[in-house]
């Protein structure tokens, strides 16, 4: 079956003329044998796939078109075409097409460009990870000053792709605000140690809490909370003092709770008489930040049948008139954010002087690369600016702070034309810095540290070997965990687990934190698999995996108890490896049941590398169309279907694919029935091989060349952020050959930095 | 008044809006009492931008609906003004007078035209923009600039949004959206240039936020913090200009974009600058979570448009009830089938009933909405006589994928210059741009063509 084919955007460069030798055997060779054998079907108005083999062969293919010589090479050496209902060519024949495709191909790689990539917006999950770097400030922190951020459009199933990562109002807005936020979260600007005062009329705080306005303060006659918003500058020891009074009833003395953020952090007992108020005040911790203080009356009385005896002692009520917070009273040592930033304060001097040497590390580490001398001086001049205007120095790097975060130079990651000429050996290679910055963001999804900075200024970072070593390195960084955290997870598609809806009718026992579980597992699953140096195969079919205690229970494997994820061996092959796993399960079947042509067309996009044509015009989502609610009507639908020639020569393998794993329910539990009936879970394969059930799925996946091949590019396309050529095709092809036999997800990843297309740019 | 509006009452939070209503916006006074005020235009005559009450200024709200519509039920069996409701119009009858349904109306570019599969990508992609999407999963992504974006860019200076972007989903989580079409296509309706898609808010408080600001802090700090963001603007925007000269073509179009939308911010705080202080949000409002219920969310949402035209934040609004190909399951309407799913229904009775409730639901909604906008006044008029709200999809037919007979109307008078009250059967294939290319006309934007348009529709 032939793959896709994806149109010429791009012809290689330096490509001139094919030599007269090729030319000739596609004349005398080529042409003949697909007019024979291929034409009946991939020629004239209509061909099959869309493919014209006859117009696609007039001349010898370059550039993009160089893919179709893979697909003409695999259709051919599997056995795909000409079907096998066909009349096969002899095998001689075959052979030399396959010499001649293999030629050609090697000839054509060597042409292919390194191709252009778009400048890149940070994504929402690269700004996150970058300003927690950048700032040291704590991941939940960020996130809350970030979590209105537009969600980013996919470009390919990838939220990094150049192309598709646009810029609108809004996002600035929300680049802006966060700024802001973080800016001020960051950099500390009054002095801790000259403490603050504030009072609080708890009259004007009540609200609809329920307490009442009386003499200046809050009556409680029930258990109420008074709560009162409060932003304070740094964490530490506050003194907090309130007036208080009751009305005496029954055996207890009125209290007072105090809160801050709804825990009762202290308690008053407030025996004082209306005529003579009395002071309660406890030195407490606070943090930093906004929070929320309450004074809460705790321990209501009221005894009506004494009450109505005029009983003195019936009803107790409290009432509170102001809160006062005086603080921080202890020293207070900086935030570590601050710390970073103020290391290089030279502690005097004019503050655009002053400010240069903090703003020149900051804005390095921000930016990516050393900021420019105008540059720095115009960042220098807004210190400046806000120190002329009564701000103190700290409030003017805030503000600089603020401006470089919002600067294109940080949001966009960088690729200048060089303004030398083109250096002799091809088209211009990457500067060291966005070497540096592309390598971080693939590896971590985040900006470059100080030793790959330190790299780039030495100029050290078009050295291959000096690039595999960094690969190593980083990847034993835990910020690699975002390589199964955003890459890992977008191939697979698992984002999706957030908007699947399984009918809670048919499947009680889903909920968000069995679909958090699934999504981990997958996650895990793969860093283990980096982590360990495993074999890249072990991907489809493992022995092990990684659960919690819902997801086992899920899985029914017993002895997994408790929140924490760990590594668990298994004792059979119906779970270990990604494609037995519930969350593809659940993310390829709809909400009432599975879908064998989701999952089919699932393994044929992210683990085979053979997409299927999109179905012909009005005929989308094939798969709806099937929605039989009977799954032996289903089988039966689908292979009535397969029958039609439109749609069978792709779908005799997306249906035998997505039945064989029929015995995982629509959220992945395992079953041997469904509707009563026992499944059935066989299928053949193109070629006429045959697959029952997933455990014989997973060994024909991972037999081969197609999966690594597949995840060689999707993590090209991921660490490039731009779509993969035809011509890239050819160059990722050959890669994937030159991998050892027990390849790791280290070596490709090694294999990636080093190419040309990671390397350098062609440039506009 | 707007708190006369009879709120449907499985709105769990009526309340909040009640609250929002009443003491926010109807009660002038009371706002001047918190010392807080916000522009209420047509009770302001001092508002800039005025110039006789009676003239007051035309809103325009497009609405999408994905999936389609069971066609059946939608369109009229009789024409003219004496047409009947069918059942998914229904919800509407109070307000007959003031709408138009269209049939025949539809939008050739959302075709495949060689293009294949992908026709929700392409029904979103297309539904205000007419134009055909460059088919690409990423790659330069290409379509047109939509009829929102022609509108903001002449009327937008009035207001504090040239335009505003609110939509119930926030985008797909993985994958290409729809047979090897970006999720640009999908996601969005709204496009400011050919290649830029204008991203959308999807939750109520970040939008309420938006419009009104967030905190309670006092006016002068406001003004503090508002021109410290004006320099760090600034300062942006040299950064910009003096990396511009170092790019290719392609980058520097993209940081174009950037400019353009940090210039639009700027504009936008020059704008707050001119009014008093921000408006103070109720607390029930801010402090509740997103809401995880639809129908309370979907509500805050068309209740945050009415405000957003009440208080002229913008006369132009797109709003999404859902992306192109949206698969959520209705359960609360008893359909646990995702709704693209449910669209593919090859004439199964059974499903044909479910997606009639998806799309009654939908309309009745959208008669809640369209109830309130008549019952806020508006100067001497009131918001629906003021405003056109295009409803509709870009598909037909779900299961015919029909980018040729789409559900159509067009409520709301256009300050008395659109005749309202009619099932209009249009010749067939009459292009979705004519009804876009007269409502321009309606805005007062001299224009002679619109995409594919061949003349203005005579409403």
């Amino acid at each position: 079956m032939f793959r896709r084919i994806t149109t010429a955007l791009v012809a290689g460069f330096g490509f001139t003329a094919a030599l007269p030798a090729q030319e000739a055997t596609l004349r005398t060779t080529v042409q003949p044998f697909v007019k024979k054998w291929c034409a009946g079907c991939h020629s004239g108005d209509d061909p099959e796939a869309d493919l014209d083999l006859v117009a696609r062969l007039a001349k010898p293919p370059r550039g993009n078109d160089l893919a179709l010589l893979l697909d003409i090479r695999d259709a051919l050496r599997d056995k795909d075409m000409p079907p096998e209902d066909e009349p096969q060519p002899p095998i001689a024949q075959v052979k030399e097409i396959l010499a001649w495709a293999d030629r050609m191909l090697t000839r054509g790689k060597a042409t292919v460009d390194p191709g252009q990539v778009t400048m890149r917006r940070l994504s929402g999950a690269e700004y996150r990870n970058t300003v927690r770097d950048l700032l040291g400030i704590d991941m939940a922190e960020v996130k809350a000053a970030t979590v209105d951020f537009p969600i980013d459009d996919l470009g390919y199933g990838f939220d990094n792709n150049g192309d598709s990562l646009t810029v609108s109002p809004l996002h600035i807005e929300n680049y802006a605000t966060a700024a802001e936020k973080l800016a001020k979260r960051a950099v500390v600007v009054t002095d801790p140690n000259d403490p603050l005062h504030r009072s609080f009329e708890l009259e004007e705080h009540i609200g609809d809490s329920g307490a009442r306005d009386q003499d200046g303060g809050a009556f409680f006659s029930t258990e109420r909370t008074v709560s009162v918003p409060i932003s304070l500058p740094h964490t530490g020891l506050y003194r907090i003092k309130m007036r208080a009074y009751s009305h005496h009833g029954g055996d207890e003395t009125a209290e007072i709770g105090f809160k801050v953020d709804r825990e009762t952090k202290a308690v008053f007992e407030v025996a004082n008489s209306s005529d003579v108020p009395g002071e309660f005040f406890e030195i407490l911790h606070l943090p930093a930040g906004k929070s929320t203080l309450g004074v809460a009356f705790r321990n209501d009385f009221y005894d009506a049948k004494a009450s109505k005896r005029g009983d003195a002692n019936a009803d107790r009520n409290l009432w509170v008139d102001y809160l006062h917070v005086l603080g921080p009273l202890n020293k207070v040592t900086m935030p570590a954010s601050h710390q970073r930033i103020f290391a290089k304060d030279p502690g005097k001097g004019a503050p655009r002087t002053r400010a240069r040497p903090i703003l020149r590390d900051l804005m390095r580490r921000a930016w990516r690369r050393p900021p420019r001398r105008a540059e720095l001086a115009r960042t220098c001049g807004l210190v400046q600016k806000v120190v002329d205007n009564g701000g103190n120095f700290q409030a003017g790097i805030q503000l600089a702070l603020q401006a470089v975060m919002v600067s294109p130079n940080f949001l966009f990651r960088i690729e200048p034309d060089s303004t030398s000429s083109k250096p002799a050996d091809g088209p211009e290679l990457l500067g060291h810095f966005e070497m540096a910055t592309r390598l971080s963001y693939f590896l971590w999804s985040s900006s470059p540290d100080d030793r790959l900075l330190k790299l780039a200024a030495e100029q050290r970072l078009q050295d291959l070997d000096t690039l595999r070593l960094e690969v190593i390195r980083m990847l034993r960084d835990p910020r690699s965990n975002a390589l199964s955290q955003n890459f890992a997870v977008q191939w697979l598609e698992l984002r999706n687990l957030e908007s699947v809806s399984p009918d809670p009718k048919r499947f009680p026992t889903w909920s968000k934190q069995l679909g958090d579980s699934m999504r981990k597992e997958s996650e895990l699953f793969f860093q283990t698999i980096l982590e360990e140096g495993r074999d890249i195969l072990e991907l489809l079919d493992a022995d092990f995996t990684v659960l919690d205690e819902t997801l086992a229970k899920h899985y029914g494997i017993p002895g997994v108890k408790g929140p924490e994820f760990r590594k668990v061996q298994l004792r059979n092959h119906r779970r270990g490896g990604l494609p037995t796993q519930a969350s593809i399960q659940t993310v390829t079947s709809n909400p009432t049941r599975t879908s064998p042509v989701k999952r089919g067309k699932w393994l044929l996009e992210n683990i085979l590398d053979d997409p299927p044509p999109p179905p012909p015009p009005g005929q989308d989502s094939f798969a709806e169309k099937l929605d039989m609610t009977i799954a032996h009507n289903l089988r039966q639908q689908m292979e009535q279907h397969r029958q039609k020639t439109l749609c069978a020569s792709c779908h005799q393998r997306m249906d035998a694919l997505g039945l064989a794993m029929q015995n995982y329910d629509a959220i992945g539990r395992w079953r041997d029935k469904d509707h009563g009936r026992k499944i059935d879970a066989s299928g053949k394969l193109p070629g006429g091989r045959r697959v029952d059930g997933a455990i014989e799925l997973k060994r024909v996946l991972a037999d081969g060349h197609d999966f690594k091949r597949c995840l060689f590019k999707k993590l090209f396309l991921y660490a490039l952020g731009r779509n993969v050529r035809g011509a890239d095709q050819v160059v990722i092809d050959a890669e994937v050959r030159k991998l050892p036999k027990k390849a790791t997800l280290t070596d490709m990843i090694q294999a990636i930095v080093v190419l040309d297309a990671f390397r350098r740019r062609t440039t506009q | 008044m707007p708190s006369a509006v009879a709120l449907p009452s499985e709105n769990p939070y009526n309340t909040h809006v009640m609250i929002l209503r009443r003491r926010y916006l109807s009660r002038r006074t009371f706002l001047r009492g918190t010392g807080v005020t916000i522009a209420l235009p047509w009770l302001d005559a001092m508002h800039p931008g005025l110039s006789a009450p009676t003239d007051g200024p035309i809103r325009s709200v497009f609405i999408y609906s994905p999936n389609g519509m069971k066609m059946d039920d939608w369109i009229p069996k009789k024409t003219g003004r004496d047409f009947e409701l069918p059942y998914l119009l229904e919800p509407l009858a109070k307000r007959r007078a003031d709408l138009t349904v269209f049939s025949h109306i539809g939008i050739d570019a959302g075709q495949p035209h060689g293009d294949g599969a992908g026709d929700h990508a392409r029904a979103v992609a297309t539904y205000l923009t007419c134009m055909h999407p460059r088919k690409t999963g990423g790659e330069n992504i290409r379509v047109g600039v939509s009829i929102d974006q022609v509108i903001a860019q002449q009327l937008g200076k009035e207001t504090t949004f040239p335009s505003l972007e609110l939509g119930m989903d926030g985008g797909r989580r993985g994958g290409i959206c729809d047979s090897g079409y970006s999720c640009a296509y999908s996601n969005n309706v709204a496009w400011r240039s050919p290649s830029e898609p204008v991203a959308k808010e999807s939750k109520p408080r970040a939008a309420f936020a938006r419009m009104f600001g967030e905190s309670k802090v006092d006016p002068t700090a406001t003004a503090q913090a508002r021109r410290r963001m004006k320099s760090v603007l600034d300062a942006a925007l040299a950064d910009a200009k003096a990396l511009r000269g170092r790019l290719g073509t392609t980058d520097q179009q993209k940081l174009d974009g950037y400019l353009t939308s940090v210039r639009e911010f700027e504009l936008r705080l020059d704008k707050l600058d001119e009014e008093d202080a921000k408006l103070k949000l109720p607390d029930k409002f801010w402090h509740r979570e997103d809401d995880p219920q639809f129908t309370g969310r979907l509500q805050i949402m068309y209740d945050l448009i009415v405000l957003a035209l009440q208080t002229d934040q913008t006369r132009v609004l797109t709003f999404m009830l859902g992306n192109g190909g949206n698969n959520r399951s209705y359960r609360f309407l008893d359909v646990p089938e995702g709704h693209h799913q449910l669209s593919h229904h090859r004439g199964d009775p059974k499903k044909l009933a479910k997606i009639r409730k998806i799309n009654r639901y939908h309309t009745e909604q959208l008669a809640r909405f369209i109830a309130m906008l008549r019952a806020t006044d508006d100067g001497n008029s009131n918001l629906l006589h003021r405003s056109m709200v295009v409803y509709g999809s870009g598909l037909g037919d779900g299961n015919r994928h029909d980018h040729l007979n789409l559900p159509i109307i067009l409520a709301g008078h256009g300050n008395g210059r659109i005749k309202q009250g009619q099932h209009l059967r249009l010749p067939r294939d009459t292009p979705m741009a004519n009804l876009y290319l007269r409502m321009l006309g309606v805005h007062g934007i001299k224009k002679t063509r619109f995409a594919d348009s061949t003349g203005p529709l005579d409403i």
